[in-house]
């Protein structure tokens, strides 16, 4: 309530000085078109043609000669605050990330040509430059083409007929036909034998470690029929 | 029995089983015994016709014996020493690699084939581990530190069989479908 009391004082007193203000503004406005100041006024002028003409020289001397000099002071000035000022701990602390965060990349992207950009690579020259060696090295060829559903492929494209072309000899079907059948005939003595001997499935070797390591560290890699595992190398040994 | 490619194709690399060996061991044994009869009856042409050697019997029994012994020596040895399987193996498609599955070297594949005579001096019993061994290794196996795996490529069968399946459809279709000279006919 106190404060609600001192209000209307404050308020009073801002009045009063904008009313002040005006008025004075209107009465200087009217004493400065009055005769008599005007005669004053072009008096002073006449009096001080001196000291205009001076100051007007200063100005232009100014004008010309400040900007050559400031550049010349800030060149003396910069070396020696850079040998002050360590650029290192000016760098560390300013938060990089948080730059980088006000920055509007899609913006910047967008205003970039890039087909100019791309015009001036030249990508022969960009190519030599890499060791595409090391870069296939890299690549898993195997996992590459166990993704292929090569099934699919066969069945959908002209590939399955140039394959049957190609293979279709009675060798190469009889050969395809009689190893499988020796595979079978291998699991059913294997089975037999590990039933006999109490022996668990699961524990048993699939093979040497050099050609199943990568199966049995990706068991899911490609189902199973027997239940002891894929060879997913698609390559024999050696 | 029907035996899907996907089966072969799980068990690649896998060590091979008693059925695959044997059958590929008699028919290395054909292949070897057919080789060395005509290369023993070539050379008795030869020396007979260049020379009047006349060939013993009783003496010629020995020494063929002991040249088969070689013959069979260097065709087993040599195989698995350089490529690691025999003629009979790669038509069944498996190969004998090191115990960790390292390619043979000829260090492996003399030692595998002397110790495989070992096999059958010991009446067959060194080849008992094929059978109830856990990775169906032979005596010879475990002497020379091998062991004999499937290496054919199963996948490339399978798609192959597919192929060939598309094709015996497609050309099922093409015989099913009525003449277009016939139907013209008709529509006429």
């Amino acid at each position: 309530m106190k404060g609600m009391d001192n209000e209307w004082a404050i308020d009073a007193a801002l009045g009063a000085a904008t009313v002040a203000a005006r008025t004075t503004s209107t009465v200087a406005t009217a004493v400065s078109k009055s005769t008599p100041a005007r005669v004053a006024a072009s008096a002073t002028r006449r009096l001080a043609a001196p000291l205009i003409r001076e100051g007007t020289r200063t100005r232009d001397t100014i004008a010309t000669e400040a900007g050559p000099r400031t550049r010349q002071v800030v060149g003396q000035a910069v070396p020696v605050v850079l040998d002050v000022v360590s650029l290192d701990q000016v760098l560390a602390a300013i938060d990089i990330d948080a730059l980088i965060g006000r920055i509007d990349l899609q913006q910047l992207i967008s205003r970039l040509d890039l087909n100019a950009l791309l015009a001036g690579i030249d990508l022969d020259a960009l190519l030599d430059r890499i060791d595409l060696d090391a870069v296939l090295a890299k690549i898993d060829i195997a996992a590459l083409v166990d993704s292929i559903d090569l099934d699919a492929l066969i069945a959908n494209t002209e590939l399955g007929s140039l394959i049957a072309k190609s293979t279709s000899g009675m060798a190469s079907e009889a050969l395809d036909v009689v190893r499988s059948q020796g595979v079978g005939l291998d699991n059913v003595v294997s089975r037999i034998v590990t039933r006999a001997m109490r022996r668990n499935v699961a524990d048993l070797p699939e093979g040497p470690v050099l050609l199943v390591s990568e199966v049995t560290a990706d068991p899911a890699s490609a189902p199973s029929t027997n239940g002891r595992g894929p060879v997913s190398n698609g390559q024999g040994p050696g | 029995m029907n035996v899907s490619h996907d089966e072969a194709v799980s068990q690649q690399g896998h060590y091979a089983g008693a059925v695959t060996r044997l059958v590929a061991f008699l028919v290395d044994q054909a292949i070897a015994t057919a080789v060395f009869s005509a290369m023993s009856a070539f050379v008795v042409f030869l020396v007979s016709l260049l020379t009047d050697l006349e060939v013993d019997t009783n003496v010629s029994q020995i020494v063929i014996g002991v040249l088969y012994a070689v013959w069979l020596f260097m065709y087993y040895a040599y195989s698995w020493s350089v490529t690691g399987k025999t003629p009979g193996m790669a038509i069944f498609g498996i190969r004998v690699v090191q115990g960790n599955g390292a390619q043979t070297t000829p260090k492996h594949g003399v030692t595998r084939t002397l110790a495989f005579s070992l096999s059958f001096m010991t009446l067959g019993l060194g080849f008992l581990g094929i059978v109830v061994g856990r990775r169906h290794r032979a005596l010879h196996d475990v002497i020379a530190d091998t062991a004999v795996v499937y290496a054919w490529d199963a996948r490339g069968a399978r798609w192959r069989f597919l192929a060939r399946r598309q094709a015996r459809e497609a050309s099922a279709d093409v015989s099913d479908a009525p003449p277009q000279r016939s139907a013209e006919a008709v529509g006429t």
